[in-house]
């Protein structure tokens, strides 16, 4: 009868044991059985009444248990077939002891503290690695500020909390298939915690910087912004709606003919035959010459009787109350109107040879 | 003087002894012998000596289901274990008596 799957045993006290098991494994079943059975019973008593701490380096304590039972002490065979592992294993374990040894030695109640509050450190970790993902991928990547959420093209919060759930189970020691973990896990998982500690401090300062850490810093903070806003639109760049010279957000266009007269109704097509569409919003333009009192001018394409045609120029709009265009607007008292040219009139253009204000005939 | 070292001479006798009274489990065991004084004994070093007189004969054992806890593994004494303990406990007799007698002549020969 083998006791070992009896679920109330504490998690130190299974890997402990595991870690004892393994000194025996020269031993065939029956004798380990006869040799380790009860023993969880014996360490839960005695992790219950003085501490996980007095577990002590369960590779010198098989040593004893073997000695004891009159087995040779050392495991028989070659140890170095995994030689190097098994080394790793062995400095993990001692370096375990003595920091248990050095955990129980300090005062008060700080070991079951320490103990209490591991879990804080495995969301602190989650949330450390998640702001490295975006320090390095993300959003930090090009403005170099981080949030206390991490950005991540919006998938923050659920990343987080799937890295929260991720590294809670890996600190509780269940997200390992088999539930044991072997040396080269182990070393892993203390590379990662050990970096977390390094990488937290380089995060918090970035965060901190961002949000608030020093709000009177209004030019730092002003710099911050600025640059952001050029990452953004330095980013947007690659997928850009509607229209731009020289780089520049174009809402409207007034044309005008070869004598420099205003013309209104003119479409728009490129090199392809495909319209030039223009993408509006709604603006707010409050100067002297248009008091708008904080109004947006809502813009109003022209349409085809079906749908809008949005490469059709100057654009008609008005000043209304609300960013929604109304359905009825050009039936209200305020209909949308072709605003003011710029210019009342360009000079006039010409090319030698080439006649104005003809339709091109079909080649 | 390292007593982890006498303690390995006399580590079946003690574990007998405590066992003879009443049966026990391991950690059981451990707290019994640290109560009567060897507050240095080992673990791993009792719970291997009783793995070991259970194996010679001298211990019986029986698994104790638990509700609330791992199952305990529950040590008795056997009369191959009463004979042994009987045994034992004369061979420290006269071997106590003896190192204590050599250690006051020693005493008295240096004083006197």
């Amino acid at each position: 009868m083998s006791t070992t799957d009896t679920p109330t045993v504490a998690p130190e006290v299974q890997e402990f044991l595991d870690a004892v098991r393994a000194q025996l494994a020269d031993l065939d079943v029956d004798e380990q059985r006869d040799i380790t059975e009860g023993l969880e019973a014996d360490l839960t008593d005695l992790v219950a009444e003085r501490g996980r701490g007095a577990l002590g380096d369960p590779v010198a304590y098989a040593r004893e248990l073997r000695a004891a039972a009159g087995l040779e002490p050392e495991m028989a065979g070659p140890t170095g077939r995994r030689g190097w592992w098994h080394r790793v294993d062995r400095a993990l374990d001692a370096c375990r002891a003595r920091t248990d040894r050095v955990v129980q030695a300090l005062p008060g109640d700080a070991a079951p503290l320490l103990h209490w509050l591991r879990p804080v450190w495995w969301i602190v970790r989650a949330w450390a690695a998640l702001e490295l993902v975006d320090l390095l991928f993300g959003r930090g990547r090009y403005a170099g500020d981080l949030t206390v959420v991490p950005h991540l093209r919006g998938f923050g919060w659920a990343l987080l909390l799937l890295a929260v759930v991720a590294s809670v189970q890996l600190g509780r020691g269940a997200f390992w298939p088999g539930g044991s973990r072997g040396p080269g896990a182990r070393l892993v998982l203390v590379l990662l915690n050990a970096f977390a500690l390094v990488m937290i401090p380089l995060v918090l300062v970035q965060v901190v910087a961002r949000d608030g850490g020093a709000p009177d810093d209004r030019y730092g903070r002003g710099w911050n912004d600025g640059y952001r806003a050029g990452a953004d639109e330095v980013r947007a760049s690659v997928d850009k709606a509607g229209l731009y010279a020289d780089g520049k957000w174009v809402s409207q266009i007034y044309p005008y003919d070869a004598q420099g007269r205003p013309l209104v109704g003119v479409q728009l097509f490129n090199q392809v035959g495909q319209p030039i569409n223009v993408v509006t919003q709604p603006e707010y333009v409050d100067d002297i010459a248009h008091p708008n009192e904080g109004k947006p001018l809502v813009y109003y394409p022209w349409t085809n009787g079906a749908t809008q045609v949005l490469n059709v120029f100057p654009i008609p709009s008005r000043v209304q109350e609300g960013e929604q265009p109304s359905a009825t607007a050009f039936a209200e008292s305020t209909p949308p109107v072709v605003a003011p040219f710029p210019l009342a009139a360009v000079p006039s253009v010409s090319l030698p040879g080439i006649r104005t204000g003809v339709q091109r005939p079909d080649r | 003087m390292d007593t982890t070292q006498l303690l390995k001479g006399v580590l079946d006798l003690a574990v007998l002894a405590v066992v003879d009274g009443e049966d026990g489990y391991g950690y059981d065991i451990v707290r019994r012998l640290r109560d009567g004084g060897l507050s240095d004994v080992g673990d791993a070093s009792v719970y291997g000596t009783l793995r070991r007189l259970y194996s010679s004969g001298a211990l019986t054992s029986y698994v104790v289901p638990s509700e609330s806890g791992p199952h305990r593994k529950y040590y008795g004494i056997t009369p191959t274990g009463r004979t042994q303990l009987k045994q034992q406990r004369d061979d420290w007799t006269v071997f106590a008596n003896t190192v204590t007698g050599l250690l006051k002549g020693t005493r008295e020969g240096v004083t006197a």
